[in-house]
């Protein structure tokens, strides 16, 4: 039977017990509850489980927002114990649709009508497939290992509580989004990453470095959700569907011109989403946010999620060349202005921040050319040995207390464990053999090299050639200056490694950065391509640049001292400032986009003022001439009015007495008579009756009464904390027992 | 054409049929807008009172003398008989409260009171709107425009804090829900394709808009107040002036219950679930109103909580029409003469509060001191009780009748229990205006009065600088607020109407049904 059966066995009897109401379809067919005996298990695959997955990352965010913060911080284990159960859906799901099949092609779909807008279904869809689980896989493993290490690394926040609850959205969100099958629900997902990336950047939103960080990332991205949008609809005209398989069914027969929207419009989305050249802005400031949260946005989530989505859209972007084309021009340029600026940085997180956005560039390239297996295997290798890199960068810092490298130096003695695993780290990103990062580098060189023999593939890959140098030579430089030497500082030289709770995960990522390189051929065929071992001249070929690269940085840091005094030197140091801190294309947003905006504000602005503002004088005017002439009319014609009434109000008063004293008088003492006697038989019922009952309810009333009243406490935020919480709460039984009722 | 005396009065005024409807509407926003610029106008305060008087006493008879069955603007506007009862009640209310500010406002007590008079027509207008709307943004729009006037009145006398801070937990809550309401109602118009109740009638039954009608209904229950969506209502009554909440806690509730009975008669069709949340909210109000009306000292709170278990039978009687049995309109009907009864009494209640103070204990010696007072709240409290002929009771009967028509027995047993366990609130008004003398005051009591007066001097500390401030010739001194004062025969007029109402609704329950029912 072996693993694969039992596996499928647990999924199906999990199927018969619990099964989503509504109709579902594996690869067209519509399947319903009663479950016919497993013979051939791919078409009658029941894979509608593996959407548990971020169902439960969503559960642990769902909890913890709805408790105050001290409560928060207590339950801080149930995201991480989410996140594992998540961990191992994806290994299981691994394992149900082992050997995998090519990529975009062997679907296990299961759809959800939600509900119908007009005639269109809206339908929440599941799509697994090869690349969907090995996501799965890797975001949930990177994702548990940077909560496992801010169990301590954040350990003294207040609101470290809130810190979970957010990671957890964000794996949840990013979760889905690759397991999504409908491009409508991947957008809701990606709108949701670009909201807690907003929260995690802007996490000490006290300091005004993170607030601003945490506004830009959030714009920025936005600015390029503008495109998803308008890919969208343009979808929605081209395929009257949302769903994958209708998009990808159809996509051979759209207009040329929806096409172009498109694809443009994905690539617009991708660009802004991954830190793309010129939306990349964003991405180095980010650093301000905990480092850990780093970690989950350079390597497993937020900036994935664009290369993702071209990954999934390649069968239609494959239609129209020029995107391709588009992409790759795109990412050699990024790849090589990464590399480029992390020379000069001296920050060790920016230096990380611009590799991130020169590696997101390689992947471009490669989706540029159609290598769809390439730019998943290295998203995967990448997505380790970035966390990998984020996570010991961030023990190292609060180390020695110092962001710089010029202030650390000698680690290596002092700081061991967290020594051995950042240089696996940065040898697989700088492609040394046999680490995961010289295979999946290797692939892309092989990939672009072979793509065709024009101009500007050669173009292309010289300057991927040249960008694998730069890594080369930033890594190495990097590494040397941080872990030999002489310690800079008091903090460097008493630095040591941190608790075992953040060396673990960081040594896990290690082994992970070192062998899945190792693993490419049966990573290709899970992926259903072609994988095999790197020919021996793109082993030379890619040797021999890292070996450059290397001895570069090596040199750069032996001749540290000449090339301080050469940088010191006014025209260099400015320029190189400037470089360093991205000051040029920061400034042609400033000038391109955000001037213009404020000139327009002013001039509606002025607008208003003149034209608007005399408007409201005018009328102001007009008011008090009309209060004049009411004064006058009051004073001589209202007040004669009133003055004869006055007279006729006193004999209406003398009448009125009489009447009171004569009449009501004698009623009144009647009356009094009546009540008089009704208050003692009513005092006799108040002793004997209404006392029993009282003291009878009375202890019951005090007891609930004094809770509801602890509950009743006069805080807004409470209020709306239950209120919303009820509201959730009772949504949710009324959609459960539906479900329920639904079997 | 059937001749009744509905027919041959409409004969003569034939505005009042088809677009005709609406001309009360007009009615109330010329008292709005006369009550707006009141101080250039004669009379002034006063004269906006009698004005919106004498406004809304014609769009009681307008309505009163209207002939339903309209169905305007496309369908989004259907006047049901239920729904003229729905206005007539609200007119009535206004009317009435109108009654009462002229006999207090400005020279009689109270001070300035033009404005809390726009607020209540314009927030009159809203709720005339929303009985009879059949159209989701219509409906939404009535509603925001019923309840939002009633914000500012919690908050009337802006240098009182406790007043503002129940004015802004009361406007932040309730835009939390509205939103909430609104984000659903876009998902229902965008499943239905249409706004109207001829397109929800036609939804299919799916999670999603399970989800979606779940959220609107949500919404209507934390306006009506019921139970785990109250919150606001306890600590906004406390802060606000009781002759002020006399209509902000009366007239939006009536307008959202009968909202929610209209919607929930449409839409229990395609979504008969909506019956179960109804029920499980119906079990909540009535518990925790119940329950924490026992405990209050201040009347205000009281009357919250009192708010609060009205809305679980409201919701039970709906429940019960939302599971489709042959009477199911006889339930609509039975659940707007619930929340009438409950308007009425509340209205009363108030009233008398705004007199006497706003602690239970102020009502001690109300019997010896002023006994028609005392009378009035004993019969006000015997409707709310239940007991016969009030209209209180038959509300109830309604109820129970319909729960076990509906072979509900274990929540009919749960209502009687409920209505048993409010009684001694109820009670305790009667007991206190009664036989308070001769009880000596908790400490509790004492010590929530003394933080009332403590309270009262900051605030009027604060109005000193506030004057100095923005020196204003209109801003009155801080003298209103002031506990027992007399009773101007407007007032007295006004609370005997409503006893009046109250026992004469009862005695003549079967025209009233039947004018309901619109038959």
């Amino acid at each position: 039977m072996g693993l694969k059966g039992i596996v499928l066995e647990v999924a199906n009897i999990a199927t018969a017990i619990a099964c989503l109401p509504g109709s579902y379809s594996f690869d067209g067919m519509i399947f319903t509850n009663a479950l016919a005996p497993v013979t051939s298990w791919v078409p009658q695959l029941n894979l509608w489980w593996v959407a548990l997955a971020p169902l439960f990352p969503f559960f642990g965010f769902a909890l913890l927002i709805c408790l105050p913060r001290e409560l928060r911080k207590t339950l801080r284990y149930v995201p991480i114990a989410c996140l594992t159960m998540s961990f191992f859906i994806a290994v299981a799901a691994a394992i149900a649709i082992w050997p995998g099949g090519p990529v975009n092609e062997a679907f296990y779909t299961l759809q959800w009508t939600l509900g119908h807008i007009g005639a269109i279904p809206l339908t929440l869809s599941l799509a697994v497939d090869s690349l969907a689980v090995i996501m799965l896989l890797m975001v949930s493993i990177v994702g548990l290992c940077v909560q496992i290490y801010s169990l301590h690394y954040m350990k003294d926040d207040e609101r470290i509580g809130w810190f979970y609850c957010i990671m957890s959205l964000f794996l949840a969100a990013m979760l889905g989004f690759v397991l999504s099958g409908n491009i409508l629900l991947q957008f809701a997902l990606w709108e949701i990453m670009g909201v807690c990336s907003y929260f995690l950047i802007g996490f000490w939103y006290r300091n005004k470095a993170p607030r601003q960080a945490s506004q830009k990332a959030f714009l920025v991205t936005r600015a390029g959700d503008v495109g998803f949008f308008i890919a969208l609809s343009a979808i929605f005209v081209a395929a009257q569907s949302f769903e994958l398989s209708q998009i990808f069914a159809t996509a051979a027969s759209w207009s040329p011109f929806l096409l172009a929207v498109v694809c443009l419009g994905l690539i617009w989305a991708a660009i802004g989403k991954s830190a793309q050249f010129p939306m990349s802005i964003w991405l180095p400031d980010a650093m301000a946010g905990p480092t850990s949260g780093s970690a989950l946005i350079h390597a497993a989530t937020m900036v994935v999620a664009g290369v993702f989505l071209l990954l999934r859209m390649l069968p239609v972007l494959t239609l129209y060349p020029l995107a391709m084309n588009i992409i790759l021009a795109v990412g050699v340029i990024t790849a090589l202005y990464g590399g480029l600026l992390a020379c000069f940085q001296k920050e060790l997180k920016r230096v990380l921040a611009f590799s991130t956005i020169s590696q997101l560039g390689f992947l471009f390239a490669a989706l540029g050319v159609g290598a769809g297996f390439v730019a998943a295997f290295h998203t995967i290798t990448h997505a380790f040995f970035k966390a990998l890199l984020f996570l010991a960068a961030g023990a190292i810092i609060a180390a020695t207390g110092t962001k710089y490298m010029q202030e650390m130096g000698g680690l290596a003695k002092r700081m061991p464990v967290t020594f051995a695993s950042f240089s696996i780290g940065a040898f697989a990103l700088a492609g040394v053999v046999p680490l995961s990062g010289f295979f999946s580098k290797d692939e892309i060189f092989k990939a672009l090299l072979h793509h065709g023999h024009d101009t500007g593939n050669y173009l292309a890959f010289a300057g991927i050639a040249i960008a694998g140098a730069l890594t080369a030579f930033y890594v190495f430089k990097s590494w040397f200056t941080i872990f030999f030497g002489k310690p800079q500082t008091e903090g460097s030289a008493n630095a040591r490694d941190a608790s075992t709770l953040e060396t673990v995960p960081i040594a896990v990522l290690a082994v992970l950065a070192a062998v899945t390189g190792l693993a490419v051929i049966p990573l290709g065929v899970f992926l259903g391509y072609p994988a095999g071992w790197p020919p021996l001249y793109m082993v030379a070929i890619s040797t021999g640049v890292m070996v450059f690269g290397a001895s570069m940085g090596f040199l750069a840091y032996a001749y540290r001292t000449q090339l301080k005094t050469t940088f010191a030197r006014p025209s260099y140091a400015t320029a190189s400032a400037a470089i360093a801190a991205d000051t040029y294309l920061n400034a042609l947003y400033q000038h391109v986009i955000i001037r213009p905006y404020f000139w327009l504000s002013y001039a509606l602005w002025r607008l208003d003022v003149q034209i608007l503002d005399s408007a409201v004088d005018g009328v102001t005017w007009l008011y008090q001439q009309f209060a004049r002439l009411s004064y006058i009319f009051d004073v001589r014609v209202i007040d004669g009015a009133v003055n004869g009434i006055s007279w006729i109000y006193v004999a209406k008063t003398r009448a009125a007495k009489w009447f009171d004293d004569h009449i009501i008088d004698g009623i009144v003492n009647g009356a009094s008579w009546s009540f008089v006697l009704s208050s003692r038989l009513a005092r006799i019922f108040d002793v004997r009756v209404i006392d029993g009952f009282v003291n009878g309810l009375g202890q019951l009333s005090v007891i609930i009464g004094g809770r509801l009243r602890t509950v009743q406490s006069g805080e807004v935020q409470w209020y709306q904390r239950l209120m919303l919480g009820a509201g959730i709460v009772l949504l949710a039984a009324f959609v459960i027992v539906f479900v329920l009722r639904g079997l | 054409m059937v001749v009744g005396q509905t027919d041959i009065v409409s004969s003569f005024l034939p505005p009042f049929q088809g677009y005709g409807i609406l001309l009360p509407i007009a009615l109330l926003l010329i008292a709005a807008f006369w009550a707006l610029f009141a101080n250039l106008l004669p009379g002034k305060d006063r004269g906006a009172s009698l004005v919106g008087l004498a406004c809304s006493v014609l769009a009681t008879l307008c309505y009163g003398f209207s002939v339903p069955g309209a169905l305007l603007f496309g369908g989004r506007y259907f006047f049901t008989p239920d729904a003229r009862f729905a206005a007539v009640i609200i007119c009535l209310l206004a009317a009435l409260w109108c009654l009462w500010t002229f006999g207090s406002g400005q020279n009689g007590g109270l001070g300035r009171t033009r404005e809390a008079v726009a607020f209540a027509m314009l927030s009159a207008i809203g709720a005339v709107i929303a009985v009879a709307a059949t159209d989701i943004i219509v409906i939404i729009l009535a509603l925001e425009l019923a309840t939002m006037p009633s914000y500012v009145l919690v908050g009337y006398r802006r240098y009182r804090i406790k007043g503002l801070e129940g004015a802004m937990k009361y406007f932040l809550l309730s835009v939390l829900t509205t939103l909430i309401m609104l984000y659903g109602a876009s998902f229902l118009v965008g499943l239905s394709a249409s706004t109207t109740f001829a397109g929800l009638a036609s939804l299919s039954n799916n999670a999603l808009t399970l989800i979606a009608v779940g959220m609107v209904v949500l919404g209507m229950f934390a306006k009506m107040s019921a139970a785990p969506f109250h919150w606001w209502a306890p600590d906004a009554y406390e802060g606000a002036e009781s002759w002020a909440l006399s209509f902000a806690a009366v007239v939006p509730k009536v307008a959202v219950t009968v909202v929610l009975a209209r919607l929930i008669f449409i839409i229990s069709q395609p979504v008969p679930q909506v019956a179960e949340m109804l029920m499980v909210m119906a079990i909540f109000s009535m518990i925790v109103g119940s329950f924490a009306a026992l405990m209050q000292v201040n009347i205000r709170r009281m009357m919250a909580y009192s708010g609060v278990s009205s809305a679980g039978f409201i919701l039970l009687v709906i429940a019960m029409m939302a599971m489709g049995l042959d009477g199911s309109l006889f339930a609509l009907n039975a659940a707007i003469l619930y929340v009438a009864a409950a308007a009425f009494a509340t209205m009363g209640v108030l009233f008398i509060s705004a007199h006497e103070g706003s602690m239970v204990a102020d009502l001690n010696g109300l019997s010896e001191r002023r006994p028609g007072a005392a009378w009035a709240l004993a019969i006000i409290a015997v409707s709310m009780i239940g007991v016969p002929p009030t209209l209180g009771f038959f509300a109830k009967l309604n109820v129970f009748l319909i729960t076990a028509a509906a072979q509900q027995y274990a929540l009919l047993v749960f209502a009687v229990v409920m209505v048993v366990v409010s009684a001694f609130y109820y009670i305790r008004l009667i007991r206190a205006s009664f036989f308070g003398e001769s009880q000596k005051k908790t400490t509790v009591v004492t010590d929530a009065l003394d933080a009332e007066k403590e309270g009262m001097a900051d605030s009027q500390n604060l109005a000193a600088e506030i004057e100095a401030t923005f020196t204003d010739a209109d801003i009155e001194p801080a003298t209103s607020y002031p506990a027992k004062t007399s009773y101007s025969p407007c007032a007295v007029a006004a609370i005997v109407l409503i006893v009046v109402v109250l026992m004469a609704a009862g005695i003549f329950h079967n025209p009233i049904m039947t004018f309901l029912a619109g038959s």
